[in-house]
């Protein structure tokens, strides 16, 4: 048996140590997963402890055969969904386009470029440009590119989280990227028009 | 294999999760199909702008993260077991009031159905009547157009005597 199944196990039998124990495993993974979907660092916390919150409350009704990961990750992003719905704000259409060096590095990242090698100031700039890239995404799209891309979630793992088949995963892929790729090869577009003129 | 069955083993091809076999497979299709190219390129890409997306650190849990779990737990302890049995019963109550409301459908259904199809019914001896009605106003249409026809010929027979007399009268009298 996992040390999750132990604990949540111990959890069901009241042990409040036990739930302790695994909030504390989790935490960092939660938090995480949440910064990514708000990019608001003050609300990170509530919602982290929202999302305990509610999983303390259900851990009753958790079978214990199930993945509690998937099950971490789902409530989580829900919880991510109730905060982005309240605070209704509108996606940004990206006025602020990218730079030529900009999109050699996002077509080259990782094969060539590492991100250790970048100074600071160039770091949060790739990462202010691919944050308002990301905004205009759908919250949906943008949990499922994040769980894939960043949690390096497998489509096996996303098929618990997202309770759907893997055919219909891929799918949902293969629009979110295709939708971000538009958004990406638009900015593109402008920053060569501002050029031209 | 088929371009779409390939083109479906893209997103594992870029997680490295497929067998030796069909990774040779789909590498031969990518040399030579250039919307699949395209489709690795898009995947290859968007990773990319995701990972560059977490160039930052997330902030980390406080030391004392999880004792405020606790503390907001028992703040809502009271609350959830308040509204816990409630929310069980309206959660169990939802497939009752889905079924009630299937019967309630197909009941009223059957009874607008069965009312509409008496109403057809007593429609047709109206019809009947309607007809019989109409055939017969006809008939007296037809009588009283002849009786009038006739009257006509009587004016006129009688205009006719009357116009004569008067000629006849005045021979008489030379």
């Amino acid at each position: 048996m996992t040390i999750d199944k132990e604990l949540i196990q111990r959890c069901q039998q009241g042990d409040q140590a036990a739930f302790e124990l695994l909030v504390k495993k989790h935490e960092r993974r939660v938090f995480g997963l949440v910064y990514q979907m708000v990019r608001q660092p003050s609300e990170v916390e509530d919602i982290a402890q929202e999302v305990f919150t509610k999983i303390y409350f259900s851990l009753p009704q958790f079978r214990i055969e199930a993945s509690f990961e998937a099950w971490l990750y789902r409530i989580t992003i829900n919880q991510c969904y109730d905060y982005l719905r309240k605070r209704k704000r509108e996606a940004q259409v990206t006025e602020s386009d990218l730079s030529d060096e900009e999109a050699a590095f996002f077509e080259r990242f990782g094969s060539i470029t590492q991100p250790r090698h970048l100074d600071i100031s160039k770091r949060l700039e790739l990462r202010q440009t691919a944050e308002r890239l990301l905004s205009v995404l759908p919250p949906k799209d943008r949990s499922l590119l994040i769980l894939k891309e960043i949690e390096d979630l497998s489509i096996e793992e996303l098929t618990q989280v997202f309770k759907s088949s893997a055919s219909a995963i891929k799918l949902r892929l293969f629009r979110a990227r295709n939708h971000l790729k538009a958004v990406y090869e638009k900015s593109c577009k402008k920053e060569k028009g501002k050029q031209r003129v | 294999m088929s371009h779409q069955n390939l083109k479906g083993w893209l997103e594992d091809y870029a997680e490295n999760s497929l067998s030796a076999e069909m990774t040779q497979d789909l590498e031969q299709h990518l040399a030579m199909c250039r919307d699949c190219q395209e489709q690795l390129r898009t995947i290859r890409l968007t990773a990319n702008i995701l990972r560059a997306s977490s160039l930052d650190e997330a902030p980390a849990p406080a030391a004392g993260f999880a004792r405020s779990v606790f503390l907001a737990i028992e703040q809502q302890r009271e609350n959830y077991f308040f509204w816990s049995p409630l929310r069980l019963v309206a959660l169990k109550a939802v497939p009752v009031m889905a079924v009630l409301a299937v019967a309630l459908g197909s009941f009223a259904y059957t009874q607008i159905s069965s009312e509409l199809n008496a109403q057809q019914l007593s429609e047709e001896p109206l019809l009947e009547t309607s007809l019989e009605l109409s055939s017969k106003w006809g008939q007296e249409a037809a009588v009283f157009s002849e009786q009038i026809s006739q009257d006509k010929e009587q004016v006129v027979s009688t205009l006719l005597e009357a116009e004569t007399l008067p000629q006849e009268q005045g021979k008489e009298s030379k």
